[in-house]
């Protein structure tokens, strides 16, 4: 037919009406044509969908199903900064049930005990046949297991995928790192600060070093279980940038099970808690001392008797019973002599010197809990006396550790931080000066003298030079101060000759033992873990120790302020 | 007419194989379309399993956790600040030169040299490896006898 009509020389239609029939027999075979390529068309497309697409249609039906779910931004990870994990998200699988879909309920129901053995049979076989849509099976299945219910080919089970907050450090950073709901919203720490941040899929870098976290952590815990403590906190701070490699609070919690953890395990006593930390604060009112009176070191303040002011009377723990000279009154801790350097600053000056270092108010930094320091009100004179030795202010761990860090830096603001940064060592300009270069160096080698001569003897490290201060507060009781209820603390700082690191550790309510003759101090409490801390430091950072004589070391020139005869 | 036709015939058949064409072309797009689709599932896969086994990295690395396998299974102490040292280059050539020089006073006479036997008693030996056909040791079961352990 066609292939007729499209012969080469088909038969010729002569007569009168040739063109007519002619052009009808064109039509024809261009609508013959046309069919035919379309039936071809319609082959070619059968043999394709039946044999080459054939394999691939039962895959292409899920994977489509499968990105008809967009894949939703996933919290972001916090790291540590050697990026080392501290909370990611992890997708999760949780088991389901539509018991009407479930045509045998006993035998489903064994086979679900075979695989989670934690399951009970009645327990599962009861929710089975129940006239609900909807009963929840297990939560957070592991790959493995959902394979097997799988394979048990019931069509009533399903899984439903959600994310899930994991914190693979479990509670060592708890504090700084926080906690989140169930649906992922930051309630506490970082996680709250920067829950919008990690929500958009940024990773977070911190400042904290996980290994020195550990180490921290550990001679804290350790501090609390020897002393019976009810708990304690620390922080490593470096001196020369602010960067926090280590914040503790304890006791602490579990960041996945956050909500039933206790308010005495969730509090932050590293940043939120604020305490009259005691004898460390004649740092402050010492530089303050010899930063605007320019007093000399041979200064004398004469602590032979109480200071009786008002209905108040001013004693020293470590009692001297003599003059002493500057050193003197800082290594020995004594808090008449502290006193009388308050007064000689004046009030005023006094405390614009602890505004100045950042602790009389909040402190700045990442996490949404800081404390508000509590200062006198007024502030008296009295006020100026206590306060030269720590009393009647009250601060936060984190502040008092960054502004010791001022002091001994070489006197430069420090500003704590977190969270990693652009490296801003090389802009100077913003920097601000709170003492000169020679009230920080004579600061340091007092921080050192205390360590080689003074109460903080249990701090030292052979080989690091450690200085730092001791403080012994009461807790306020109902009435007054507490004397059975004490905060030891001790701040440390190493290498003296080039400070780079700041250490506290400040334990509450510690009770002495046998091995600290009864003492809870923090020349006892506090220094010996610090000390434990500088020399697990020293091996992870790998500092090198170097070896120094008694007349080279760095406190060597206010050995002649000294008098030998003093204890 | 017999032109007419025959260019009709040329139309007809352009018009077929580019339709054939795009056919083929739009054939071409989807299964390109479904491998995309599988690589990308497959990826997301791959991210999230690595996902995990990053956090179950920095589960085992955990440093507490470190801290107890050293002290149960290795003869280490945490090192001492004084063990620090600034200088690597202070540190003792950890080779035993091949040919140690001996002076000429040396009583016993040059003796030929061995690598071993001038090696101190206390130096590491090295173990010889597995021959292949001797059954190794997987790492589950190192990890599982080392979570024994650890309970």
């Amino acid at each position: 037919m066609i292939f007729s009509l499209l012969r080469k020389n088909p038969v010729k239609i002569i007569g009168e009406r040739s063109f007519a029939l002619n052009q009808a027999r064109g039509r024809l075979a261009l609508l013959s044509a046309v069919f035919v390529l379309a039936y071809t068309v319609v082959a070619i497309r059968v043999v394709d969908l039946s044999f080459v697409q054939g394999h691939l249609g039962h895959q292409r039906s899920v994977s489509a199903q499968s990105e008809a779910v967009p894949a939703a931004a996933i919290r972001a990870d916090i790291v540590d900064r050697n990026g080392t994990l501290l909370a990611t998200t992890l997708k999760m699988a949780s088991l389901y049930a539509d018991p009407q879909l479930i045509a045998d309920p006993a035998d489903t129901a064994q086979g679900l005990v075979k695989i989670f053995p934690d399951l009970s049979y009645g327990d599962i076989l009861q929710k089975l046949q129940s006239a609900k849509r909807f009963v929840w099976i297990s939560r957070d299945v592991t790959p493995d297991e959902q394979y097997a219910v799988l394979e048990l080919g019931q069509p009533g089970l399903g899984f439903q995928q959600d994310s899930k907050r994991i914190y693979p450090q479990g509670s060592l950073i708890s504090h700084l790192i926080g906690y989140t709901s169930v649906d992922n919203q930051g309630l506490a720490g970082l996680e709250r600060s920067f829950g919008r941040f990690l929500n958009d899929g940024k990773p977070l870098m911190l400042t904290v070093d996980i290994r020195l976290q550990h180490v921290l952590r550990r001679e804290i815990q350790k501090a609390i279980t020897d002393f019976d403590a009810m708990g304690g906190a620390g922080v490593i701070v470096d001196v020369t940038n602010g960067e926090v490699l280590a914040g503790v609070s304890l006791p602490d919690f579990d960041p996945h099970g956050a909500g039933q953890a206790g308010d005495q395990n969730l509090f932050n006593r590293f940043s939120l808690g604020v305490y009259e930390l005691g004898s460390v604060f004649k740092i402050f009112s010492t530089a303050a001392l010899l930063e605007t009176q320019n007093a000399p070191m041979s200064m004398t303040f004469d602590a032979r008797e109480p200071i009786k002011i008002g209905r108040f009377t001013i004693n020293d723990y470590h009692a001297q019973k003599r003059v002493l000279t500057v050193p003197e009154v800082f290594m020995h801790s004594s808090n008449i002599g502290s006193a009388l350097m308050g007064q000689m600053v004046g009030g005023e000056n006094l405390r614009d010197f602890y505004r100045d270092l950042g602790l009389l108010e909040s402190m700045e930094i990442e996490i949404g809990e800081v404390g508000r320091p509590m200062q006198p009100e007024p502030w008296g004179e009295i006020a100026t006396m206590t306060a030269s030795y720590g009393h009647g202010v009250a601060t936060t761990p984190l502040q008092l550790a960054v502004g010791v860090s001022t002091i001994v830096n070489g006197g430069f603001l420090v500003r704590p931080k977190l969270v990693v940064g652009p490296d801003r060592s090389g802009e100077s300009e913003d920097e601000v000066r709170i003492v000169s270069q020679k009230t920080a160096t004579a600061m340091r080698k007092l921080l050192r003298l205390v360590v080689t001569d003074g109460t903080g003897a249990n701090a030292d490290v052979p080989g690091y030079s450690v200085g730092g201060k001791t403080g012994t507060a009461e807790k306020v009781g109902g009435r007054g101060y507490d004397t059975d209820r004490l905060i030891s603390s001790f701040v440390g700082v190493f290498p003296m000759e080039a400070p780079r690191y700041a250490v506290l550790v400040m334990v509450d309510e510690p009770k002495g033992n046998k091995k600290s003759f009864g003492y809870a101090t923090g020349g006892w409490v506090a220094a010996p873990a610090v000390a434990r801390v500088i020399s697990s430091m020293g091996a992870i950072l790998g500092i090198p120790a170097k070896g120094r004589n008694a007349e080279q070391d760095i406190s060597a020139s206010l050995k002649k302020y000294v008098s030998s005869d003093g204890g | 007419m017999k032109k007419f036709l025959s260019r009709y015939i040329v139309v007809l058949f352009i018009a077929g194989l580019s339709g054939g064409m795009l056919l083929h072309t739009s054939h071409n797009v989807e299964l390109a379309e479904e491998d995309l689709r599988e690589l990308k599932n497959a990826l997301q896969r791959e991210q999230d399993e690595i996902r995990v086994l990053h956090a179950e990295w920095a589960y085992l690395n955990r440093p507490d956790r470190l801290e107890i396998l050293a002290g149960q299974y290795l003869d280490l102490l945490p090192p001492q600040p004084g063990q620090m040292l600034a200088d690597p280059a202070a540190l003792p050539d950890p080779f035993i030169p091949a040919l140690p020089s001996i002076k000429p006073s040396y009583r016993g006479g040059i003796q030929p040299v061995s690598m071993t036997s001038h090696l101190p008693e206390s130096s590491v030996v090295m173990k010889p490896r597995a021959k292949p056909s001797a059954p190794r040791k997987s790492f589950d079961d190192l990890l599982e006898k080392v979570q024994r352990g650890h309970e």
